[in-house]
């Protein structure tokens, strides 16, 4: 058994362990005295405990603690679980069961936390180690299940094997010597995929120890031959031991009685140095039989009596109930009845025993098996903690990324908002353009172009005497020239940006209305408050602005009969003009006409958003108010 | 006789205009006034012949008369008068059932010249217009009845590539009669193509 676990922990220390070449404990001592890093002080206590396993395991533990210790500061799961796991394995060497399982238990969960499903695997043999040494088996071949199941998956590794050679060892315990045999041929077959040759050797003892349980001795002799071929050149004296047992199996399966006895002599001698009496005391059993078969009763009785000893020593039942049966059907064979019944009295006794133990057995089983279940959904439970908690640290860090992205997003959203800003501004500014420039042809055309056709019209008419057109026409022409440099001159009057301002505006109204009215003869009188605002007023507001005005001027020419007209303006945050006549109103049938201009003035001061009435009586009076927040929203200059 | 409506806003050119036709033989101006609406009244029983308009009007537009005219009178023949033939309402007006225009810089001979030319069945067409009027034809697939006949279309693509109609009568060997009366075909078909998708879309096809 101490094999089993301290297997092990010796695996342990090989995983674990730096690579430096010290060979005393006292030199490890001083480098640990002297070692400042946590994680190589770790290494090299984790390696002391691994050296003073064996001989002194309250130092192993001591060592191991202090690991430990450090671990918890370092709160790395994987030394933490390491730490557990070397404590586990020196309590399950040293037979302390319970200390051993909650060892168990937390390097578990800390390899588990780690995700190192071959450490689970390590865990779940010591855990089955000790389940089997407590005589739970049921629960150790669980153990072994559960850890060949996180072994699977890594085909390069040889711990796997230490799995399979405590499974077989307790599938046989358990009788059932076929699933040993399934367990031990894979054993076989991995360590020789792997070419370990002592592993081929513990396989094929194994097999070969089913096969005589399974009472097939050709089978066995054959796994016998191939685990001698392996053995030969080993070093290890446990296979040592071994392979004297085997050779004296072999030997007795040969009938070679006096060979086998002698096996299995040295096998004990060489055990002795081992001090694994369990073997030993197999050892016995079967040296006890070899005697048997050679009628050396007597010799076979002491055998027998002595692993009787051991076994009880070591608390091992079945060996001594095999033991008991040897002695009966020695004590039948030499027709010693009285001795017989004596150890059929302890047989019975053992069998008593081991019945009452194995009920008890199985319902600590079950209470074990139960409790192994709430522990696994503890772990589950820590799992998905952990998961979570994972989880949220990721949502941690994609709210991070998504702030990130989001303040990169709202850049890159501002700057093409902008962009798009700005090139709506230049479209908006494109188009403006392009409708000034329509605005402009259209005038061109409506203005120019119609006067001047006439004017080409008219003197062509004028020179052909069939029209009979004379000189009023001249006068026409003459005055038709006027209005269109007039017009010529109020087109380039708005296209020109030195005049974009409220008072240049009102200076150009006055000065036409001046000119326009004296040459109709109507006396005007121009009011308007003393101070202006410096308001600037865009070219096509400018143009709205005096075309109403122009409008209205003209229709008090040529309608209202008036000799008088008041204009007022008043600018605070409304541009207001009032254009007052003393003339005879407007009557309804003008209203009507088409092309009487009211109708244009009024699509115009819709443009400026403005407002205009007429007040009738005494005269006329037209009121345009226009906001001034109307003079520059449609700029394009 | 060829009996005349004016419709015109300026009053000069208006007054010239009648005064222009009235003195010329074989022709009767029926009206002469300033408003599509006052024209659209004076149409009301019986229209003129020949409809000369202008096409920048106060209130309703010149184009909005002759598609009222092409509607109700379908014989009457409108001669739209413009300043520019670069502007776009010619094209417009010629789509709506115009079937010619003249320059208003077009001095008096050159006024009657159009108004006989319109009424013998010619049609003046410029190279900007005849641009239009192709992609009008490749834009509306026009049923068979009113497509282009194969002359009609080399008339319009050497129209549109700027030749004049004397250019053109020699290359097609036609005299210039032949290619305005070309060209009031094609203003025919193209009112006929532009009705008949109207309708199609009255119908909802």
């Amino acid at each position: 058994m101490k094999y089993i676990l301290g297997f092990f922990y010796l695996l342990l220390i090989f995983t674990t362990a730096t690579a430096q070449n010290i060979n005393t404990t006292d030199s490890l001592l001083q480098l640990v005295q002297k070692e400042t890093d946590s994680k190589k002080k770790f290494d090299l206590l984790i390696t002391l405990g691994g050296m003073y396993v064996f001989t002194n395991a309250d130092s192993a533990v001591f060592f191991n603690a202090k690991a430990l210790e450090i671990a918890k500061q370092l709160k790395v799961d994987s030394l933490l679980a390491n730490s557990y796991y070397a404590l586990a394995s020196i309590e399950a060497t040293r037979n302390n069961y319970e200390p051993a399982f909650s060892n168990c238990d937390s390097a578990f969960k800390y390899f588990s936390a780690a995700g190192n499903t071959l450490a689970l695997a390590m865990v779940r043999n010591v855990q089955g180690g000790v389940y089997m040494a407590s005589g739970r088996n049921e629960l150790a071949s669980q153990m072994y299940f559960d850890a060949i199941d996180y072994t699977k998956n890594d085909t390069a590794s040889a711990r796997i094997l230490y799995t399979y050679h405590n499974l077989v060892i307790l599938l046989n315990n358990m009788n059932k010597h076929n699933r040993a045999l399934e367990y031990a041929l894979r054993q076989y077959e991995w360590a020789k995929r792997l070419n370990i040759p002592d592993e081929v050797a513990y396989a094929c003892s194994n097999i070969a120890d089913t096969y005589m349980e399974l009472k097939d001795s050709l089978n066995a002799k054959i796994y016998i031959n191939r685990f001698i071929e392996a053995y030969k050149h080993s070093a290890d004296p446990y296979l040592q031991v071994i392979g004297k047992n085997q050779m004296g199996m072999l030997k007795y399966i040969e009938k070679n009685y006096e060979t086998s006895a002698q096996y299995f002599l040295q096998s004990l001698t060489l055990n002795n140095n081992l001090v694994d009496q369990q073997l030993g005391c197999i050892t016995l059993l079967s040296l006890g039989r070899v005697y048997q078969k050679m009628n050396k009763y007597s010799m076979a009785d002491s055998c027998f009596l002595k692993a009787i000893d051991i076994s009880r020593e070591l608390n091992i039942k079945e060996e001594r109930k095999s033991a008991f049966e040897m002695l009966i059907a020695n004590a039948l064979v030499q027709k010693d009845y009285k001795k017989a019944y004596t150890y059929m009295e302890s047989l019975q006794n053992i069998r008593d025993t081991l019945l009452n133990e194995k009920t008890e057995m199985a319902i600590a089983d079950a209470e074990a098996k139960y409790k192994l279940g709430e522990k696994q959904q503890e772990l589950e439970l820590a799992h998905a903690e952990r998961r979570i908690q994972t989880a949220d640290a990721s949502r941690q860090r994609t709210s991070k990324l998504i702030i990130l992205f989001s303040a990169a997003g709202i850049f890159l959203m501002t700057m093409l908002l902008f962009n798009r800003y700005k090139l709506k501004k230049e479209l908006e500014k494109h188009n403006m353009l392009l409708e000034e420039r329509t605005r402009i042809g259209r005038e061109l055309h409506d203005d120019l172009g119609g006067g001047l056709s006439t004017i080409r019209l008219m003197t062509e008419m004028i020179k052909d005497p069939q029209f009979g057109m004379n000189g009023s026409y001249l006068n026409n022409i003459s005055f038709k020239s006027k209005e269109l440099i007039q017009n010529m001159n109020e087109i380039v009057w708005s296209l020109n940006n030195g005049n974009d301002n409220i008072a240049g505006m009102i200076v150009y109204i006055r000065q036409y209305a001046g000119t326009f009215l004296e040459d109709a003869n109507i006396v005007l009188s121009f009011e308007q408050q003393q101070t202006v605002p410096d308001i600037e007023v865009d070219g096509h507001t400018r143009r709205h602005i005096f075309l109403v005005i122009k409008e209205a001027l003209h229709n008090i020419v040529k309608h209202s009969g008036a000799d008088e007209v008041k204009i007022h303006i008043s600018i605070n945050d409304h541009f207001t003009i009032s254009i007052a006549d003393n003339g005879k109103g407007i009557s309804d049938t003008q209203r009507e006409v088409p092309g009487n201009g009211l109708r244009n003035m009024q699509q115009r001061i819709d443009v400026l958003k403005g407002r205009f009435h007429i007040i009738q009586q005494p005269g006329t009076t037209i009121t345009f108010s226009i906001p001034c927040t109307s003079f520059y929203n449609k700029s394009v200059s | 006789m060829i009996s005349i409506g004016i419709i015109e806003d300026l009053d000069d050119y208006r007054k010239l205009l009648q005064l222009l036709l009235e003195h010329t033989e074989d022709m009767q101006v029926l009206f002469s006034v300033r408003s599509a609406e006052e024209g659209i009244i004076e149409c009301g029983d019986t229209a003129p012949t020949v409809c000369i308009v202008d096409i920048n009007l106060p209130g309703r537009s010149g184009i909005d008369f002759v598609r009222w005219i092409t509607a109700h009178h379908p014989g009457t023949l409108c001669l739209m008068c413009t300043a520019y033939d670069t502007d776009d309402k010619v094209f417009q007006s010629l789509e709506a059932g115009a079937h010619g225009y003249i320059l208003k810089a077009t001095p008096p001979g050159g006024i009657v010249e159009a108004v006989k030319e319109l009424y013998n069945g010619g049609s003046p067409m410029s190279s900007e217009v005849a641009r239009k009027v192709v992609s009008a034809f490749s834009r509306k697939k026009a049923p068979e009845t009113v497509a282009l006949s194969d002359r009609e279309k080399e008339v319009l693509e050497l129209l549109s590539t700027g030749l004049f109609y004397k250019e053109i009568s020699l290359q097609l060997n036609i005299s210039i009669e032949t290619v305005k009366r070309h060209c009031f075909n094609i203003y025919q078909k193209l009112h006929v193509s532009n009705r008949t998708e109207a309708v199609n879309k009255f119908k909802g096809w």
